[in-house]
């Protein structure tokens, strides 16, 4: 029952939710109130046994196992951040009880995959999480969030389907639904097996993987704030999940599979860098920032893969990276829009300011944080597998590049704040705890709650190695780039924009197509009825039938066919005799 | 008296009487022909609910036969396959009974409408019941005949003209099934469907003609079943009021052909001599067709039951293709999709006969903003329309589910493809419909043709909601001995292709 009611208490707020009083903070504190069970549970160290619900669905599992009390635990603490800030959070178009209603939804999808253990209820929740996270997109219904939210939505469903195919093959493959007994069978799978492409394109659509990610930097600033804050911090982390519940990791050594989760996250921890920094909007800069992140979460799954014996270290700072991750970009979300709320001349600011720069440098791993401490873990495993020193040299150069796009966001969100001077204390206070939160936490949970090995914090290489990248980033940006904001404006408005591309595209594609042949004028698709008429009343239809009416009312062939026929019956009869 | 001979008498004297004697009330008794109406289908929802109840539980056969002479029986049986399609069509009846008594409201005609359409549950039941071929064909063509009425209700030119091609569709079905019927029984002789092996006995030089006969058999069927390209008749057929689309749709008509398919399929030749005589891949292929051109047909269309229809089309296929792919899962999701395809899409047609009744709005453009005036219905049609999309907790899912497993067991990995496809279309054509329902503004004002304390008349909301959280509890309580995919297993299992 305790599980039942960790994931569906969101649910039955939501359904208290509508009775509540428009105007009135009951309706959003709802959304505040939601994460509560399942952080209660997670923190009070209980060990509730998996529990199995037969007749729900196809048989409802929901417990910890591997992943799912650290995952239930980032679930809850990110939706917890975004709810309290959503309890404050007013702008135009905005409208608190419906959005806590999808918010809780939503949310009860997020739990509910965190600690689901048999593939079709952890695609239930999946769909319930992406569906109401279409809501929570466009709930502004500005143009900029219908256009988002449309991407969104395709792309959503494409990468449901392709979940749903990949899970089917993994459930057939395996004769279970439970995922412990899916992995060991799936590691037993040739690389090429369809099972992984399926899945890689499904849930990396979610994650944002390079090459999936482009509805990603329109999704996450169109949202407002609150949902932005869990779209970025916890619902992308369902995607890499996902993954690590299907891929073999730490199981068997796939080469194959790991060069390619290697070279898609390098490859996804620098586009994020380059194109965050072409942007002016802070937001869109988070979003590319969540891209490069993700990018390197995905490296580290990568190693785990191609070694299988590193697992057993990366997991740990997997785990920690991912609540790292998660919670210093949900207080920078949320940063974006409390920076509305200072006075430049106040006091406030530099509370802000402090506020911002904290998680900024966690995120670009300055010493002293869990940034820091993951990129020596990290660097410290590549050390055990092939390759290392280009790997190494990479990893390098991608904390530069994080703190470039740190420095970047910075200093646009300081632009920003001149222009706005409404002053709202209490909703500040709570955002610094949050970022108070979102940077101490890690390390609190790293040391005493996750198995993440120590390091020796105040060695001076390790702070030296550290430093050196977010100085130099800061100072590459401040000295280089912002100098030349000409250069990089040219180079934003010059940038291949995926979607605007693929629109481009299609408005170049489309008009030919209505030209051709095989679509039909009326509809502009393809319709076969339309091709069959042509066929059929085009002047070889007329032709060809006219051609069979001449040649039948010739009375000789009336009556040849009439004597084959004849005969036919004569042969089937006598075969109906002997 | 012996309930094993009497019940499915009763069963389908429930409907069949009551047809008949609406037919002899006046146009003004409509209080004791919706009595009766109610009562008929009441009582027929109970006792073919009680009779699953025998016949999973307590294991007793429930059987009917009168004897019409040369040997051939005019044979009532309950066994495994018809539980479903009889708990479809008495569970469905009900609900459109009371959908079609307020829709219908003050109309002409109205004792002919309910009496046809009495008979036209009687005809499904009937085919439900059919213990042999013979039996089934007389309550196909009952079917046709009794389904025509219905078509033609309103009795406008478009009407007449959609009922001339219905009959012209399957009247033509119906004669190659005759064909096809009788050359297999001149071949084998009186049979019934328990009889298995009947047609495996005959020997390897008969092999041709069996395949050639259910070539027949299965055009004959098809044209019911709306497989392409014998599907023309369906969309046109939509200018029928909102409850005999639904009824169509969802119960009687369609489901009927594919109903037929499944007993040829799995009763007269068995699936696995079926699969030895190498016709279920071509059977598959029409499917899987049938699957992706409805569903690209859909996308085009832009009258809302218009593009409904297609999505029946494309929907009802997908029992053909769990037929006809040799695993015990597929088997299990044609049989449970019967039943699914079922509720979902008669919530489906309702939501859509409540928006032309209320708002007079038939076109998908002019959809913009109605979920503001209609929530209730519109929170159904999305329901709806998500199970059709196949996304959990809605019935679809569980379907669509189970054929795919069912498609990679028989060694069929294109299924995947197909299923995905199909799922992709399938939400091309639902959600925008969804979006102008919930985001749009409406353009114009609204016409409203009828006055009510609720956004519908309950009489019109009711049955669509209750038809609705069906769809959803059979997913979320899929699991469960008794949910329609419960059932489907234990079916599946009676017939000996479930462990």
């Amino acid at each position: 029952m305790t599980w039942l009611f960790v994931v569906f208490f969101p649910l039955i707020l939501a359904a208290v939710v509508p009775v509540l009083k428009k105007r009135n903070f009951s309706g959003s504190l709802a959304g505040a109130l939601g994460p509560l069970p399942a952080l209660v549970l997670v923190l009070s160290g209980a060990e509730p046994g998996t529990y199995h619900l037969e007749s729900f669905l196809l048989g409802l599992h929901l417990g910890f196992e591997e992943y799912g009390r650290l995952f239930l635990l980032l679930t809850a603490l990110v939706w917890t951040c975004a709810g309290i800030y959503g309890v404050w959070y007013r702008s135009a178009d905005y409208n608190p009880n419906n959005f806590t209603i999808f918010f809780l939804t939503c949310m009860c999808g997020n739990l509910g995959l965190a600690i689901a253990q048999d593939a079709v209820s952890f695609y239930a929740f999946f769909a319930l999480m992406t569906f109401s996270g279409y809501l929570l997109v466009v709930h502004h219904s500005t143009p900029k969030a219908w256009k988002a939210g449309k991407i969104y939505l395709i792309m959503a469903v494409l990468g449901e389907g392709a979940v749903v195919a990949g899970m089917m093959i993994g459930v057939h493959t395996a004769q279970s639904t439970v995922f412990s007994e899916i992995a060991p069978v799936t590691a037993t799978l040739s690389w090429h097996h369809p099972l992984f492409w399926f899945l890689l394109i499904g849930f990396g659509i979610k994650a944002g993987v390079l090459g999936l990610h482009f509805w990603l930097p329109l999704a996450h600033p169109a949202a407002p704030v609150p949902a932005s804050a869990v779209l970025s911090g916890a619902m992308i982390k369902a995607g890499l999940l996902g993954l690590m519940h299907f891929f073999p990791l730490g199981l068997v050594s796939f080469s194959f599979w790991g060069s390619v989760f290697i070279g898609l996250g390098l490859g996804g921890a620098f586009f994020g860098v380059l194109a965050g920094l072409l942007e002016k909007e802070p937001k869109t800069i988070l979003a590319y920032s969540s891209i490069s992140q993700i990018g390197l979460m995905l490296f580290l799954c990568g190693i785990g893969i191609i070694e299988a014996q590193l697992w057993i270290i990366g997991l740990p700072v997997l785990f920690l990276f991912i609540i790292h991750h998660g919670l210093a970009k949900a207080v920078l979300f949320l940063g974006v829009d409390a920076a509305g709320y200072v006075k430049k001349s106040r006091g406030s600011f530099y509370l802000l300011l402090a506020g911002l720069v904290l998680p900024a440098i966690t995120l670009a791993g300055a010493p002293f944080t869990s940034g820091s401490w993951i990129k020596y873990l990290l660097k410290d495993m590549v050390e055990l597998s092939p390759g290392a020193l280009w790997i190494n040299i990479l990893l390098s150069l991608s904390s530069l590049g994080t703190a470039m796009l740190m420095a970047h966001f910075l200093s646009r969100m300081h632009m920003k704040i001149a222009d706005k001077s409404l002053y709202r204390p209490g909703l500040l206070f709570f955002w610094l705890g949050m970022a108070a939160a979102g940077v101490s936490l890690p390390l609190i949970l790293g040391l005493f709650y996750l198995d993440v090995p120590a390091i020796a914090w105040i060695e001076p290489l390790i702070i030296w190695s550290s430093l050196w990248p977010v100085v130099f980033g800061a100072f590459v940006y401040f000295f280089f780039i912002l100098k030349k904001p000409l250069l990089g404006r040219q180079a934003a408005e010059n940038w291949p924009d995926t979607v605007t591309q693929m629109e481009k595209a299609w408005q170049k594609f489309y008009p030919r197509w209505e030209k051709s042949n095989l679509c039909d004028p009326s509809c502009g698709q393809i319709n076969f009825v339309y091709l069959a008429d042509r066929l059929i009343f085009g002047p070889a239809g007329l032709k060809v039938t006219c051609m069979i009416e001449t040649l039948f009312r010739q009375w000789f062939v009336a009556g040849l066919v009439f004597v084959i026929l004849i005969l036919l019956f004569i042969l089937m009869g006598s075969l109906r005799l002997s | 008296m012996n309930l094993n001979f009497w019940l499915p008498v009763l069963v389908l004297c429930s409907s069949l009487a009551t047809g008949l004697i609406i037919f002899f009330l006046k146009e003004k008794q409509s209080a004791l022909r919706t009595s009766l109406n109610l009562i008929g289908a009441s009582f027929k929802v109970v006792a073919v609910h009680y009779m699953a109840y025998r016949l999973l539980v307590l294991g007793e056969i429930h059987e009917a036969s009168f004897s019409m002479g040369l040997g051939f029986d005019f044979l009532l049986r309950v066994d495994f396959l018809s539980l479903m399609f009889l708990a479809l069509s008495s569970n469905l009846w009900l609900v459109t009974t009371l959908y079609a008594v307020g829709y219908l409201e003050g109309s002409a005609n109205r004792s002919r409408f309910f009496g046809f359409f009495s008979l036209c549950v009687a005809a499904s039941t009937g085919i439900a019941l059919a213990g042999n071929l013979i039996t089934f064909f007389i309550f196909y063509e009952f079917l046709t005949l009794t389904t025509y009425p219905l078509v033609i209700h309103r009795e406008s030119t478009a009407a007449l003209e959609a009922g001339r091609n219905y009959l012209w569709y399957t009247i033509s079905g119906g004669s190659v099934l005759f064909v096809g019927i009788v050359w297999l029984h001149v071949l084998t002789g009186p049979f019934n469907f328990t009889d298995t092996g009947v047609l495996e006995a005959l020997g390897s030089d008969r092999h041709l003609t069996l395949i050639f006969i259910f070539a027949l058999l299965i055009m004959g069927l098809g044209v019911k079943a709306a497989l392409v390209p014998l599907h023309g008749w369906l969309p046109v057929a939509m200018i029928a009021p909102a409850p005999v689309s639904a009824l169509l749709h969802a119960v009687a008509v369609v489901k009927a052909g594919a109903f037929g398919i499944v007993r040829v399929v799995f009763d007269v030749y068995g699936q696995h001599f079926a699969g030895y005589l190498g016709l279920l891949e071509p059977l598959a292929l029409v499917a899987t067709i049938t699957i992706i051109f409805g569903s690209v047909r859909a996308l085009m269309q832009t009258d809302l039951k218009k593009r409904l229809a297609y999505s029946t089309v494309s929907q009802v296929s997908y029992i053909t293709l769990g037929a006809a792919l040799l695993a015990p899962f597929s088997t299990v999701a044609a049989i449970v999709h019967l039943a699914h395809q079922g509720i979902m899409k008669i919530t489906l047609f309702f939501c859509a006969g409540n928006i032309a009744e209320t708002l007079g709005l038939h076109k998908i453009r002019e959809l913009d903003g109605v979920g503001r005036r209609m929530p209730l219905t519109s929170v159904m049609f999305t329901v709806a329309a998500f199970g059709m999309i196949g996304v959990p907790p809605v019935a679809g899912f569980i379907s669509k589910w189970y054929l795919g497993l069912g498609g990679l067991e028989a060694g069929q990995n294109w299924v995947i493809g197909v299923l995905m496809l199909s799922s992709l279309l399938n939400a091309a054509y639902f959600l925008p419909i969804v979006h102008s329902l919930w985001f749009k503004k409406p353009e114009i004002p609204w016409k409203e043709l009828r006055k009510s304390r609720l956004e519908a008349p309950w009489t019109l909301l009711l049955p669509a909601l209750v038809t609705a959280v069906m769809s959803v509890l059979a997913c979320l309580w899929a699991d469960w001995i008794w949910s329609p995919l419960g059932v489907a297993r234990q079916i599946a299992a009676g017939m000996g292709v479930y462990p």
